[in-house]
């Protein structure tokens, strides 16, 4: 893997030694609330103070196993405080933490691991195995129960500071790729600390509140949860992966934990207003309520906003790429508005605005690609080159006004299934994978939170497979927000005039079948 | 009821609206795991089972474990009706 590709010691950074790094930022929370809680996790939580020394002996434990500044370190752990822990430890030693959805299945993994190339891998005892057949001669930090990684005897004194500047890497998130495979998103200390201060000063966090923690660690939702509560001081708690989508569970966790700040998906909410009874149960200790990743369909954000009158509401978007980069605060939701609310304008000291297809800035009125440039703008995918100048989103919005936009659609196929960036090629590769198949397309069906994701199959002579065949294809392979839900098995897929599969007549063909 | 009684209403109902009505579901079919059911099916298998078995599953025990398979749903509901 070519290491000059994307910076370790690149250049651009604002200066050596110096430059606040990404975990500074726990050691603001530290100075503010040493002895308040952190993070909480389900039966435990721990101390900013005891978190910082946990950081640092498993720091000292990634040094033992030659982990040096400029490295990767995969940490496939179940989201949990030791995973905190080992994502700020990896970062005291000057390497880039790579978090491997803990809920992918074992090829997956081993692909983001494999393509990571890390030094080290942060895991739990069992998965032994899986990290050698993805990464031979990765060396292993067990953590968790029976682990014996590192212990008591480990030394908690901190490590030296590592020699970076801020244009360093300082994580990988791995997304999915139109090619069929993950693609990893690197994001640099100065990245990440561009988003997280914006965020700080416009939620006015402080060491009193309690920020959920719904995004898996993968996902870069995650990031304000952890950072922006730790700048404060505050503490986060951290709702366990396999079931974020329970309406009633999410429900009792805000109530249990007493959230005061909510940070997910729009489909997440919508789960918790029904069946979860989020609006009749009325958490009186929620004051600020956030939301990114998808559109938030108009009908259940007006039951939000109307059961939550006195509570903040905040719409994020952004791309991986880019983390959030503009901002709209949903204070009212008047009954005459038909469209979803708009993305908002630029934040996180970005700069964005609307090219049309002839090549000029859109207009009031006029729609294009959005485009972003600014200090959260990623380094570059890694193993690509780095990337340089505005990042193109790939999303067509509309210009409202002199700096509000609002999303319209994608260019291409890239699809949201509940908040999760899902591109269909990857899908297709997965389900042509299965022996039976001899082409496949992967047609979103319906919208918002309905969305379906359908298989349109043609199988080879004389072979067939069940969707549940299909699925477990999709299972072995992909996360499991990008298993399939039905199959609609076709003679051929249709194709257009030049030879390209043709998806909108596929789309109506799948709409049909699902009527 | 046994576990028995309660895993063939639902594996009929999972089959039915879920899984394009093919029977191949068995009792260690992984649910969760394999998408049989993801988010959105969750909830609608868990109204019908509430519905149906008129049972309520508090929300501690919707876990990963305990929804893995028809087997562990059932086991879940016998226990429930016995507490």
């Amino acid at each position: 893997m070519d290491r000059d590709a994307i910076g370790f010691d690149c250049e651009g950074g604002s200066g050596m030694m110096a430059a606040r790094l990404l975990h500074d930022v726990l050691g603001e929370g530290l100075r503010r609330n040493p002895e308040g809680t952190a993070v909480r996790e389900a039966g435990a939580e721990i101390t900013y103070r005891e978190l910082n020394h946990l950081a640092n002996r498993l720091a000292r434990a990634l040094v033992e196993r030659g982990v040096r500044p400029g490295d990767r370190v995969a940490i496939w752990l179940p989201k949990s405080i030791n995973a905190v822990a080992a994502m700020q430890a990896v970062l005291r030693v000057g390497a880039a933490y790579v978090p491997v959805d803990p809920l992918s299945p074992a090829p997956r993994a081993r692909q983001v691991i494999a393509d990571s190339v890390p030094s080290v891998c942060v895991t739990e005892p069992g998965r032994e195995v899986a990290v050698a057949s993805a990464a031979p001669g990765v060396r292993l930090l067990l953590v968790g129960e029976h682990a014996g990684g590192f212990g008591e005897s480990t030394p908690a004194a901190p490590l030296p500071r590592p020699p970076l500047t801020d244009a360093s890497l300082a994580y990988i998130l791995y997304t999915s790729g139109s090619t069929g495979r993950p693609k990893g998103v690197c994001i640099s200390h100065s990245n990440a600390l561009a988003f997280i201060d914006w965020a700080r000063d416009e939620l006015q966090p402080h060491a009193r509140d309690r920020f959920s923690s719904h995004a898996p660690f993968h996902f870069d939702l995650s990031v304000l949860d952890l950072y922006v509560a730790f700048a404060s001081g505050a503490s986060v708690s951290l709702i366990p992966e396999g079931l974020a989508f329970v309406g009633p569970r999410l429900v009792e966790f805000v109530v249990h934990e007493q959230i005061t700040i909510w940070y997910s998906v729009p489909s997440a909410l919508t789960m918790m207003m029904d069946p979860g009874g989020l609006l009749e149960v009325c958490p009186a200790s929620l004051r600020t309520i956030v939301f990114a990743g998808e559109s938030f369909p108009v009908v259940p954000l007006r039951r939000l906003r109307a059961g939550f009158p006195g509570v903040r509401m905040l719409n994020m978007y952004g791309p991986t790429e880019t983390n959030v980069c503009t901002f709209y605060e949903v204070d009212a939701m008047p009954d005459e508005r038909a469209a979803a609310v708009p993305i908002g304008r630029a934040c996180s000291g970005d700069r964005v605005w609307a090219v049309k297809d002839d090549g000029t800035e859109a207009a009031m009125g006029d729609r294009g690609e959005l485009l972003v440039d600014g200090p959260t703008v990623m380094l570059g995918y890694w193993g690509r080159p780095q990337h340089r100048g505005p990042y193109r989103t790939g999303d067509i919005v509309e210009r409202l006004d002199e700096s509000n936009y609002a999303y319209v659609g994608r260019r291409d196929g890239m699809v949201k299934i509940r908040g999760h960036r899902v591109e269909l090629g990857e899908v297709e590769a997965a389900v042509s994978a299965h022996p039976s198949v001899r082409e496949a397309a992967a047609v979103p069906v319906g919208a918002g939170i309905e969305t379906r994701l359908v298989a349109a199959v043609s199988f080879r002579e004389g072979a067939s497979a069940s969707l549940l065949d299909l699925k477990k294809a999709c299972a072995q392979r992909l996360p499991r927000y990008m298993i399939v839900h039905g199959v609609r098995e076709l003679p051929a897929l249709p194709r257009t005039p030049n030879g390209k599969v043709d998806r909108r007549a596929l789309k109506a063909i799948c709409e049909e079948a699902s009527r | 009821m046994t576990v028995d009684d309660y895993i063939e209403p639902i594996r009929a109902y999972i089959v039915c609206n879920h899984l394009d009505g093919q029977p191949e579901l068995d009792r260690r079919t992984p649910l969760l795991e394999w998408g049989v059911i993801d988010s959105l099916a969750l909830t609608d298998v868990l109204a019908f089972v509430e519905d149906e078995f008129e049972l309520v599953v508090p929300p501690s025990e919707m876990t990963p474990e305990n929804l893995r398979d028809l087997e562990t749903i059932g086991t879940l509901l016998a226990r429930l009706e016995a507490a």
